[in-house]
């Protein structure tokens, strides 16, 4: 099995990010050991493969067509300027209760003109313009077809997070323990596409496999990635069952309640 | 000719010179399109995403921080433009794919030809967060420094969510049977 030094170092030469020793040391790897020379091997050509990916060239016409998109909503754009003006103007003559009151009823009708327009977003969607906050991939992301489920005991905190795409399903489970954990993951048979484990400290933790079910325990800070292939209704057939601290704690990870 | 600085077109274009506009749509369209094309695989939505982004780019260019690099904001948006249309996607009904495969418009055809056409498709089989890393990375280039400014995480974690994603893909050639080296 690969180490993770080894895997880090391999990954960290498709940036060309390794120095002359590491390389000297990455080949003399690959020539010791048949997986690790296999491993550098695929990731090279991949990453080749996918560099040498020739451009696609719009249709001709798209430029224009955005400029004339971005100059239709120009107009736009000045129309509201326009409607601040006059709530400015508006608000420099009406000085009376009523007049306040009009001119407010004409903004908050402005308001509500928009936010039932299409210059709101789609239901659900990230604000795309944002320069900080809700933006997808935080570590703290949030989206539709995501759950989050935390495990916690006295000694350990076990987040199982699961993301829902199409037909694919990628888990992510994070644990940190201070005492022996034993996590069974139950999933339905043969769906799973990808495992990978980092930080695992093999000497004094374990992991197994077999169709539809996997094992792991052990101590310490580790992550778990996983991918099936499923549908959205098929996540409620992954479960766990956590075992720490004399303790045993069950439930379903993707959208069927917790049953602890 | 020197070419004009992208904050300086964007400095103007806020004093009321929409054509200063004009000139970063002529810059980075193809780009932006192109990478969009990478993320959904699709030519119409690459289009449609690549049109929005400049428009809600135009409309929110107040809100544009110039401490960051105009290009890296526009991925930005982008990827976030992408996001939403491939949840858009997988909330409608899935188009049959014995219907697609007769359809094949000559593009695709000659892709379908070509290795790295194999791998191209096989990355938009990725989830999200994954393919998007790849896309940005080795498609378009990007520095982790930049990814890290658009996923809005760490560097470290880009880097991991890359190394993931290409050990993901690796695996998905592997299970396709698409063997890369002799």
């Amino acid at each position: 099995m690969i180490n993770e030094a080894t895997f880090n170092m391999i990954q960290r030469a498709m940036d060309n990010e390794v120095s002359p020793e590491e390389l000297k040391h990455l080949e003399d790897l690959c020539e010791q050991d048949e997986q690790v020379r296999h491993l550098y091997l695929s990731m090279k050509k991949m990453v080749e493969q996918l560099e040498k990916t020739e451009p696609v060239e719009p249709r001709p016409f798209l430029e224009q067509k955005i400029k004339d998109a971005c100059s239709a909503r120009s107009g736009a754009i000045e129309g509201v300027s326009l409607s601040g003006r006059i709530y400015q103007l508006a608000g420099s003559f009406f000085t009376t209760r009523i007049g306040v009151s009009f001119a407010t009823g004409v903004v908050a009708g402005l308001v509500l003109f928009l936010a039932t327009s299409s210059f709101v977003n789609f239901p659900g969607d990230v604000d795309p313009v944002g320069m900080s906050g809700s933006i997808l991939f935080s570590e703290n992301e949030v989206v539709p077809d995501a759950t989050v489920r935390t495990v916690e005991f006295l000694s350990a905190t076990v987040e199982f997070t699961s993301q829902v795409e199409q037909s694919k399903v990628s888990l992510n489970v994070v644990v940190s323990a201070d005492q022996d954990v034993a996590i069974e993951l139950k999933y339905p048979v043969d769906q799973l596409l990808f495992e990978e484990i980092s930080g695992f400290k093999a000497s004094h933790s374990g992991f197994s496999s077999s169709p539809g079910k996997m094992e792991i325990h052990g101590t310490g800070n580790y992550t778990v990635s996983l991918l099936f292939e499923m549908t959205k209704e098929e996540v409620g057939k992954l479960f766990y069952n956590v075992k720490c601290d004399n303790q045993l704690k069950s439930g379903s990870i993707g959208l069927v309640s917790d049953s602890h | 000719m020197t070419d004009i600085e992208d904050s300086q077109l964007v400095a103007t274009c806020l004093k009321g010179d929409s054509k200063a506009f004009d000139r970063l749509i002529e810059r980075y369209q193809k780009t932006i399109f192109n990478a969009a094309y990478q993320m959904v695989n699709d030519f119409d939505e690459a289009e449609d995403i690549c049109q929005n982004v400049f428009v809600k780019a135009y409309e929110n260019l107040e809100r544009y921080d110039p401490q960051y690099k105009f290009f890296s904001w526009i991925y930005k948006i982008m990827v976030n433009e992408a996001i939403n249309q491939l949840k858009r996607r997988s909330q409608s009904t899935p188009l049959d794919s014995s219907i697609a495969s007769l359809d094949k418009t000559p593009e695709e055809i000659y892709r379908d030809d070509r290795l790295s056409s194999q791998v191209q498709d096989l990355v938009a089989e990725l989830p999200i967060n994954y393919r998007v890393a790849i896309v940005l990375k080795h498609f378009v280039s990007l520095s982790y420094r930049e990814m890290s400014f658009i996923f809005d995480i760490p560097e470290k974690t880009v880097k991991s969510r890359l190394y993931t994603a290409r050990q993901m893909l690796s695996r998905l050639l592997n299970k396709n049977g698409i063997r890369l080296y002799d």
